[in-house]
């Protein structure tokens, strides 16, 4: 444990209860602030969606003080936006594939009956 | 028929075999339809049959050593917290401008190039915006499985995008790295 988590647990009043404990102070409890590391470690679930509600506002946090993750907040961000509007989203089906796939399920279906 | 279309061809990377994938998809879907659970999403299960049919066809079509080999994560080692590809943009181009140079058929070609396992990761949550676990579902893994894929996807297409865009003058290299 850092020494910085020591004095935050000492000035909350927690009991330094030893590691991997559970409870209150281990594991980034309420509000508990995360590191560089970590923050940095959960970029991806922050931005796809994927933590919980308590996570999510950490690394929030944690991106909105830090001067330097932000940047790779950021580019991780542009990184995304850019991907989404370059890989082809536009692309569609070409018309003569839509009605190949249409008279096949068409012949299908009479085989069927 | 327009969504599978697009994973077919970000899969395959060929328009002929993207056809070929969208129909063979549609009528597996169509004659196994009494297997379709009603109120699951019809996208994720069209994709499934749509992966696994390009997946036999790659394996029919490739000798076991060259799929191997195009699945290997070619980067060397773990890859570490901090992404040196934003460390170097961060001084270079923090405002990450130099994505704005790269047309969509190169960042199509590096999506292609990246291994099978991370590049359908890639796709599925950056270009159709599937969850985790629906990712897991679909592809059959674990949901950590997924993240380190995703992970590792991402980091890959990230530094080949750099590289190119560097290779091509859009962004300068850190002072470091520029040849004498």
């Amino acid at each position: 444990m850092s020494i910085l988590r020591r004095l935050r647990r000492l000035l909350a009043g927690l009991p330094n209860g030893g590691q991997g404990g559970g409870g209150e102070g281990s594991g980034g409890g309420q509000g508990e602030p995360v590191s560089c590391q970590e923050a940095l470690a959960r970029v991806h679930e922050y931005l796809d969606g994927e933590l919980d509600e308590t996570s999510h506002r950490q690394v929030a946090h944690h991106f909105a003080v830090c001067q330097r993750c932000y940047p790779h907040l950021r580019l991780e961000e542009r990184f995304r936006e850019f991907l989404h509007h370059h890989a082809g989203q536009e692309e569609r089906a070409p018309d003569h594939l839509k009605e190949k796939v249409l008279e096949l399920l068409a012949s299908e279906g009479e085989r069927k009956d | 028929m327009d969504a599978v279309f697009r994973f077919a061809l970000r899969l395959s990377g060929s328009r002929d075999q993207a056809e070929d994938l969208v129909q063979d998809t549609f009528l597996r879907a169509y004659r196994a339809w009494d297997q379709y659970t009603p109120g699951t999403q019809c996208r994720s299960w069209l994709f499934t049959i749509c992966r696994n049919l390009y997946l036999r066809r790659r394996e029919r079509g490739q000798r076991h050593d060259e799929i191997v080999s195009e699945n290997v994560d070619k980067s060397s080692g773990p890859f570490e917290v901090v992404n040196p590809v934003w460390v170097k943009a961060v001084e270079a181009d923090p405002e990450g401008s130099f994505f704005d140079s790269i047309v969509d058929e190169e960042v199509l070609d590096r999506i292609r190039q990246l291994p099978e396992d991370y590049r359908t990761a890639v796709i599925l949550s950056d270009l159709e915006g599937f969850t985790y676990q629906e990712i897991a579902d679909l592809t059959g893994v674990p949901v950590g499985t997924v993240k380190s894929r995703l992970f590792r996807g991402r980091r890959i297409l990230q530094k080949a995008l750099y590289d190119y865009a560097v290779s091509m003058g859009y962004v300068s290299p850190p002072a470091g790295e520029i040849e004498e």
